[in-house]
């Protein structure tokens, strides 16, 4: 048996190879700002991306201005969309890996909890027929009725869970039979749909995209996913717990019912957040755990943000992709993620040497 | 150190009573086992026990507190639980998993510390799974498994450990390791230690007191002594001979298997026999039906010991003493009234010799008598009478006494008897020779 020094630095090494895979994600994303902020339907290149915003940042630089055409795609077109796309893809990947892990399941995502289905619903509800919960702020219709219905099915699940007990099938069952509902209900509203125009935009807010980031919605979605993502964080051990069996985690002193409901809550917080903006992002929130999974393993305290840093990296990569490939239209970004992620997700699957999932 | 102690429970599942009036003290350093057959309610006084069932009667304190009303990560700090068979979803690293054990003592955000490594190790190397840390918890043997458990309820730093059959679905070296580690637990460290085990034989050996529930109630509890034949038989309703391991001092059960449902037959078959070569005799024959009795046998001796148990008549003489007159003429009452008699083959002293004498009487009296002749031609080896013996097995054989090979022989034989003394209603005495004739091919001398 080997020395405990040895021991000692065995578990070190461990952290360190943990370590250096979010330290080379990191680097991935930084490399796909650049090549993002670079390429584009707009003229602007890698130079010009620079010049302005090196000149914002340090204005001390005198660095020659910019004409303001570039200033404007540089600043209010493709930065805006790159930082949501980084902050979008973040925040649903930690809410999937978190959600994943308190449920033991690894096919949860905001999908099967009916999050998805719900915001949809509100979102077409809001195009097709002009009905929102709150009509007084202008041209946000969509985004708060896509916030609210995400609330209300998260608060139904928890409701339809409360009634039997709150554990991790009473939860799933739940998510579905709301996901379902809301599906349902979509479908009626695009069934009765009295333009064709309409339809047309609820489909296409379904597949999701960053085509209509501004800096104002990046106000509201940043600081939801930073608050919700640290309260998450605050979880991670004792999601690890738990994910030892319900019993398992009571006889250690942690409360399952409340660590269920609370990251429940939380999942639904920043993923309501953030599809009210982007629409339905799905696959990200389900792919992201599992990739980062793949070099982090199982420990919660690393595996929600890595999961953060695979998913925004994930994101920013599918949308500049959905940006470049048919310049000057674009595909929905929506598409790209399942494209890209699922040959990737099934490399992964196939050549990784843990076995993750039991 | 931190007391147990549960007073007259009372659990429930919704509205069924599962147990009733359960008490339970135990001391520092008690190794405590909860036997009893499936349903019986063990594993909901280990989860009541455990902070997960409120008992809706009755107290549980663990110090000097209602473990009711402590905090969940309270009692964790005092209190670890092996549940039954946990399953693992994740494959966290084993010393991940054993670092879990720490949870009740980390702070929210606290990161585990060095100490907490380093007392998630002692732990490891008390078990001796040190070596696998690094392993993933999914990938070990279940015995492994099982002690990285324990290791990480011995993170926990408890005073009390639970477990749910801890050692159900391990091999028989594994299951030794594992009630070896509790005792050691027990002893060096002080541990109370209060286990559900399905095997008495286990429990008997390592466990310092016991708690044999049926139904939910408890039916005795106290220290090994209460594992007798009776208390076994009321809790599983099996036979067993509860004998004591003199290696260890304590009780060692053997589990029977009886058929009472046997027809009865009216037939009695006297065994004359000694030193064990009767006992699988007595056990068939009482299994077929016959009545069944025995003698000259020594007391202490393996024969009379079975004899005792399975409640046949014997003639018994003082241990290690020859046979007496008045022995010897009890045994010829009994013999008289026998319908078979068989002798087996067992070696003969000057002290057992009589028993021959006993054998010539039965062929006297006309009653169908059979040697077991397994080993005859050993019999210059099994003959300390130099000779004297050996005279009297040829007598008997000269005067007709049946021999078999084995005892699947001589059932086949009786049994072919006992047909014809049914349909006869009677046994008729009659010359053996002609018994013979029926019986068959392979029993023929």
């Amino acid at each position: 048996m080997s020395s405990v020094a040895d021991l000692k630095q065995l578990y070190k090494k461990d952290k360190k190879r943990k370590t250096l895979g979010l330290l080379s994600i990191f680097i991935f994303i930084i490399v796909a700002v650049v090549v993002s902020i670079s390429f584009g339907a707009g003229s602007p290149g890698f130079s010009e991306a620079a010049n302005v915003v090196l000149s914002k940042l340090f204005p001390f630089l005198n660095i020659a201005p910019e004409p303001m055409l570039t200033q404007k795609i540089i600043l209010d077109l493709r930065l805006p969309r790159i930082v949501l796309a980084l902050i979008a893809g973040a925040g649903l990947a930690a809410s999937g890996a978190t959600m994943q892990g308190v449920l033991r399941n690894p096919l949860v995502s905001s999908y099967i909890l009916g999050i998805s289905a719900a915001a949809g619903f509100g979102a077409a509800l809001a195009i097709v027929f002009g009905v929102g919960v709150i009509t007084s702020v202008a041209g946000s219709l969509v985004i708060i009725n896509a916030f609210v219905f995400s609330m209300l099915a998260i608060l139904l699940v928890c409701g339809i869970a409360r009634l039997r007990s709150m554990n991790t099938e009473t939860v799933i069952l739940g998510g579905v039979a709301v996901g379902y509902l809301f599906s349902a209900l979509l479908s009626l509203i695009q069934y009765i749909a009295p333009e064709h125009q309409a339809v047309r935009s609820v489909v296409f807010w379904l597949m999701g995209g960053l085509n209509t980031a501004t800096w104002n919605s990046i106000m509201f979605v940043l600081p939801m996913v930073v608050l919700t993502f640290v309260l998450m964080f605050s979880q991670s051990w004792d999601i690890n717990v738990l994910s030892m069996g319900e019993d398992v985690a009571k006889s250690l002193g942690v409360n399952s019912k409340r660590v269920l409901t609370i990251t429940m809550v939380l999942e639904a917080l920043a993923t309501a957040a953030i599809i009210a903006f982007t629409g339905v992002i799905g696959f990200i929130c389900l792919i992201s755990p599992h990739i980062a999974r793949s070099f982090i393993g199982n420990d919660h305290r690393f595996l929600i943000p890595g999961s953060a840093l695979v998913g925004a990296g994930l994101l920013l990569c599918s949308d500049t992709v959905a940006r470049l490939v048919f310049v000057p239209t674009e595909l929905p970004v929506g598409i790209i993620t399942s494209l890209l992620g699922v040959p990737f997700f099934i490399y992964i699957l196939l050549t990784r040497r843990k076995q993750n999932w039991r | 150190m931190v007391e147990l102690k549960v007073d007259n429970i009372d659990c429930y599942y919704e509205s069924t009573k599962i147990i009733e009036n359960i008490s339970l003290h135990t001391q520092t350093g008690q190794f405590v086992g909860i036997l009893g057959p499936n349903g019986s309610g063990k594993t909901t006084l280990l989860k009541s026990i455990s902070h997960t069932l409120k008992p809706k009667v009755g107290t549980i304190i663990l110090g000097d507190q209602d473990i009711y009303t402590m905090k969940a990560i309270d009692v964790a700090k005092q209190m670890a639980v092996v549940s039954q068979g946990s399953t693992v979803a994740f494959s966290f690293t084993a010393l991940d998993v054993v670092l879990m054990g720490r949870s009740p003592h980390l702070s929210r955000f606290a990161i585990e510390s060095e100490k907490d490594v380093a007392i998630a190790k002692n732990a490891m190397a008390y078990t001796g799974t040190l070596h696998l840390q690094d392993r993933l918890i999914t990938e070990l043997s279940g015995g492994e498994r099982q002690r990285i458990i324990i290791s990480r309820a011995l993170a926990q730093e408890p005073q009390v450990l639970l477990l749910d059959e801890p050692t159900t679905f391990l091999d028989v070296a594994n299951q030794l390791e594992i009630m070896d580690l509790l005792k050691r637990l027990c002893d060096d460290k002080k541990l109370v230690v209060v286990g559900v085990f399905h095997d008495f034989n286990l429990a008997a050996r390592y466990c310092d007191s016991l708690i044999l529930l049926k139904n939910g109630k408890i039916v005795a509890t106290g220290n090994t002594d209460i594992l007798t034949s009776e208390n076994i038989k009321t809790i599983f309703n099996i036979d067993t001979i509860v004998k004591q391991n003199s290696m260890t001092k304590t009780p060692y059960i053997i589990p029977l298997s009886i058929n009472h449902a046997a027809p009865k037959r009216s037939l009695t078959v006297h065994i004359i026999c000694g030193a064990g070569s009767g006992s699988s005799l007595m056990k068939q024959l009482i299994d077929d039906g016959y009545n069944v009795t025995a003698g000259v046998l020594n007391l202490l001796d393996t024969d009379q010991e079975t004899a005792s148990f399975l409640k046949i008549p014997i003639t018994t003489e003082a241990p290690m003493s020859p046979i007496s007159e008045v022995a010897h003429n009890n045994n010829l009452q009994l013999i008289k009234k026998a319908d078979f008699v068989i002798v087996t083959s067992f070696p003969y002293g000057y002290g057992n010799i009589k028993n021959l004498d006993a054998a010539l009487y039965a062929v006297d009296q006309g009653i169908p008598t059979f040697m077991i002749d397994e080993y005859a031609y050993l019999i210059g080896l099994q003959d300390y009478t130099k000779g004297q013996a050996q005279e009297k097995l040829q007598l008997l054989k000269n005067k007709g006494i049946t021999s078999v090979k084995d005892e699947p022989a001589l059932l086949a034989a009786l049994n072919c008897l006992a047909k014809k003394h049914a349909d006869h209603k009677t046994i008729a005495p009659q010359p053996v020779t002609t018994v013979i004739a029926e019986l068959p091919e392979e029993v023929s001398p």
